[in-house]
Order: structure tokens, then C-alpha cells, then sequence
């Protein structure tokens, strides 16, 4: 078509990127009840529009999950059912694997993991029929890989990293390869081999600045300062730490704030400072309580019982292990940790708490990180 | 000379790059009527440019592109699924249909490549 001109369409009327980016967030302003009355004025339908929503969602998740988690649901049953017609070509498949995705990962910061697992298989009903198919259900694979961590399954976590690390870099997706590498650093971490988890997350870390990929690098690095403060790296722990929180401040990374505040907890906990360490932990639990992260709120709970029975105080011990046992009996937490558990109901029933039960329940808790 | 509109240097580049390939498969390889493929060809550049801003696209131009060429690909075969009755009678149409979508696909990219690079020399990712 030589001396065409193929002008792109918001030069006639549809939505530039820039005011589709300023629409959504505008739309996720609306109360959900709202948007499906004026649906048609705010364009639910239009494909820039949700490739925007979708962005914004997935930066939401840092932030708010459980709000990631409502909204993302709330644009997967519009654009499923009725069945509507999106965008061209494969895009209605696109957003609806992408929508299901996004849920699915909030659904897993939230700890919320039969609920992730629905909606990673919904993801993947729609992917494998859109374009890019391997690409997309490779980034689902990630998240299932995540979520196996999450359930301590640390070995085959450290059997399938590397493969999808393989896949990942062939098929150019450098920081989800790098995200990767990160869930194998972290089953090292909790394997105890906390130098090759080190040296992994210095890589990592590295490379992920080299790529600019701050949040990933700000990750890595609250890691690091876990092992750092775990191992009595006291100086190192708290230059990690500094690091990171500018980062995920500047991000407002809420969920991984909240973490690094646990961290803090920890370091001090190290030093002896039990009333300070005390203090930390009940700010990172009220962090955690705001963005219903309420697995991390139970596993804090356990830990200041760890903390308070240090200090002589029981009866404020046994207060918060009361506390996290409805969270951990409704979130089903972790199959292993129940035998935990029921110890611990028995111990509380004598007015005697079983410390060894205590600290094997809360070592399901570890937080992942990424 | 094409033009092309997007905010993405990239994107701008591929589809000025490949404008001629992707209208030359539609209506030679595929055999599309020359406003249908226009229309196509239009409906290719707006999905593109939104896919290169998906998650999951290759960091390289080249990976990038193909993605344009193998979507043209399949539509051009779809074009002739939702034709029932409607048999190409053009050779080169009949071949494209029989060998699938993925085959020309490899076909054009390496019409691309050679295009680029006529002395064979392997091209770097960029």
C-alpha cells in the first residue's frame, strides 16, 4: 500500500493510551454498583481501557490485594458473562486470562490459596486459547510455583525453578526469570543453606538494578535483610533494610512494607530488645491488618506469644495465641501446621503453653516475600 | 513511505518495517480482497500495539515482530474458515491454507530476515 496512511483509531475518536490510563482510574474510583449502570458512558468494553485497569491492578495488589482481588473479579464476570464481544482478534480471551490472574495472585498474598488455585485455572482456560499462550501460561506457572512455596513445598519448588528460569529466558521474559530465580533463593533460605540463599538474592538484587527493576530489587533485598538480622549481621541487616524501604516507600508497596516492618521485629528480637521487638511486631501486625493480610496478622499474633512468654507474661501469651487460632482454623492454613495446631488448643485447655508447638506453628508462617 | 502511528518507538518501527509484509501476506499468501485486507491489515496495527504493552511480550524487536507476522497469519486463515463454501482457487492460496498459519509464518519472518540482512548474517536480538 505504498503512500498509504494507516492513521491508528484515537486519531478518529477512540481512546489515546493516555486517556484511556486516566479513564481507568477514573472507572476504579466508581463504586462497582455505579460502573454497571453507566457501563456504556464509561466504556467498560474498550480494550485500551482495560489493558490500563489491568496495569493498574496489578500495581494494586502491592497495595491493597484484597481490593485487587474484588476488582479483578469485578471486570472478569462483566466481560464473561454476558458474553461480550472485546476489543479484536484474541483480546477478550487476553483480558479475561489476565483478569483471572491478577486475582488469583491477590488471592495469594492474602493467603487465600483454594481460592488462588480457582482462579489460576480460570486464567489458564482463557490463556490457552489467546495469543502468546506459552508466554502467559509460563507467567501462571510462576504463580503456582508461588504458591507451592507459600505451602512450604521446598523441594519441588527447588526441582521446577530452574526449569521455568530456562523457560523464561527463552522466551525473553528476563525480570519473570529473575522472579524466578527469587522463589528458589527464598526455598533455599528456608532450607538452611542461608549462604546460597545469599548469594543468590545479591545476584538477583543486582541484576534486577541493572534492569530497573526496583520493586524485584527492593525485594530481594528485604530478603537479605532477614537472613542478615537473622544471622547477627546487624550492620548489614540494617543497610539492607534502609535500602529497601525507600524503594517500597517510594512504591508504596504496602504488602512487602509491611514485611520489612516484621523483619525489624526480628533484628531486635536478635539484639535482646524485647520491649522495642515487641513494638515492631504490633506495628507490622497492624501494616498486615490493614491490607487484610490476615495470615500475616495470625502469624505475628504467634510470634508475640513467642515473645511475651520471654517476658513473663502468659496470660498476654495465651491472649494471642486466642487470637490466631479462628484465622488459622478459617484460612486452613497449612496441613502440616494443623498437628501444630491441635497441640497447641490441647496445651491452651491445661493453661499450659507448649512452646515447641508454638514455634513449630509459627515456622509455617514464614513469610515469602515476592 | 507507510506511515505509522504509535506512542512506542518500537512498535512504530516494526509496523513501518513490516507495513508492505503484513498487506503482501493478506492479499498474495492469503488472497484478501484489497479493501478487506486494508481493513485487516488496520485492525493488526491497533491490536499489535496494544499487545506490545501486554505482559509476557518479548524484550526484543525481533521476538516482537514475529508476533505481528504470526497474527497476520492467522488471519488470513481465518478469513478463509469463515468463508463456508467459498474455496480459493489461487495455488499459492491452496498452499498457505494446507501448510497452516505457523508454517507461512516462519516463511515470512525469514522473508524479513532476509530482507534485512541479505548476506545471511545472523541477526542479534536486540
Amino acid at each position: 500500500m505504498p503512500g498509504s496512511v494507516i492513521q491508528f483509531p484515537w486519531k478518529d475518536g477512540s481512546l489515546s493510551p493516555d486517556e484511556a490510563r486516566e479513564r481507568a482510574v477514573g472507572i476504579l474510583a466508581t463504586p462497582q454498583n455505579a460502573r454497571l449502570d453507566q457501563s456504556s458512558e464509561l466504556r467498560l468494553e474498550d480494550p485500551e481501557q482495560l489493558l490500563s485497569v489491568c496495569e493498574l491492578l496489578r500495581t494494586m495488589a502491592d497495595v491493597e490485594p484484597a481490593q485487587a482481588r474484588g476488582e479483578a473479579e469485578f471486570f472478569f464476570r462483566f466481560l464473561e458473562s454476558p458474553r461480550r464481544s472485546i476489543g479484536v482478534f484474541d483480546e477478550r480471551e487476553y483480558y479475561l486470562g489476565e483478569l483471572a490472574l491478577i486475582a488469583g495472585t491477590a488471592c495469594r498474598v492474602l493467603a487465600k490459596r483454594d481460592e488462588a488455585r480457582h482462579w489460576f485455572d480460570l486464567s489458564e482456560a482463557n490463556f490457552v486459547i489467546a495469543h502468546n499462550a506459552s508466554a502467559h501460561i509460563a507467567r501462571l506457572a510462576y504463580q503456582r510455583l508461588a504458591l507451592r512455596l507459600e505451602e512450604r513445598e521446598f523441594t519441588r519448588v527447588l526441582q521446577l525453578a530452574p526449569r521455568w528460569v530456562e523457560c523464561f529466558v527463552r522466551l525473553e521474559l528476563h525480570e519473570d526469570a529473575l522472579k524466578c530465580r527469587f522463589l528458589e533463593a527464598i526455598a533455599l533460605k528456608e532450607t538452611e543453606r542461608p549462604e546460597e540463599a545469599t548469594r543468590a538474592l545479591e545476584q538477583i538484587k543486582e541484576e534486577a538494578k541493572t534492569q530497573r527493576l526496583d520493586r524485584l530489587a527492593a525485594i530481594a533485598g528485604q530478603n537479605l535483610f532477614q537472613i542478615h538480622a537473622f544471622s547477627g549481621r546487624e550492620d548489614q541487616a540494617i543497610a539492607e533494610a534502609q535500602e529497601a524501604a525507600a524503594i517500597l516507600g517510594r512504591l508504596n508497596n504496602r504488602v512487602n512494607l509491611a514485611k520489612l516492618q516484621l523483619g525489624v521485629g526480628y533484628l531486635l528480637r536478635g539484639q535482646h530488645r524485647l520491649a522495642e521487638s515487641i513494638e515492631a511486631f504490633r506495628v507490622a501486625q497492624r501494616q498486615f491488618s490493614e491490607i487484610e493480610m490476615h495470615a500475616d496478622v495470625a502469624s505475628t499474633h504467634l510470634v508475640l506469644a513467642d515473645l511475651l512468654l520471654d517476658a513473663g507474661q502468659p496470660a498476654q501469651a495465651e491472649w494471642e495465641i486466642r487470637a490466631a487460632l479462628p484465622i488459622i482454623d478459617e484460612l486452613k492454613l497449612i496441613p502440616e501446621g494443623i498437628a501444630a495446631l491441635s497441640l497447641l488448643r490441647d496445651s491452651l485447655r491445661r493453661r499450659e503453653i507448649d512452646r515447641h508447638a508454638l514455634r513449630n506453628l509459627n515456622g509455617y508462617f514464614e513469610d515469602l516475600g515476592s | 513511505m507507510d506511515k505509522v502511528y504509535s506512542k512506542d518507538p518500537r512498535v512504530s518501527s516494526i509496523l513501518s518495517g513490516t507495513s508492505r509484509l503484513v498487506e503482501s501476506a493478506l492479499t498474495v499468501d492469503y488472497g484478501v480482497p484489497r479493501e478487506e485486507a486494508l481493513r485487516l491489515e488496520q485492525e493488526l496495527f491497533v491490536w499489535f500495539d496494544r499487545l506490545s504493552r501486554r505482559p509476557g511480550v518479548p524484550e526484543s524487536q525481533r521476538g516482537l515482530r514475529s508476533h505481528l507476522i504470526s497474527m497476520t497469519c492467522k488471519v488470513g486463515h481465518v478469513y478463509w474458515c469463515g468463508r463456508i463454501g467459498d474455496v480459493p482457487t489461487d495455488e499459492r492460496v491452496k498452499r498457505s491454507l494446507a501448510l497452516g498459519p505457523e508454517i507461512i509464518a516462519i516463511e515470512l519472518e525469514k522473508r524479513v530476515e532476509t530482507l534485512e540482512d541479505p548476506n545471511g548474517e545472523t541477526c542479534p536480538a536486540q
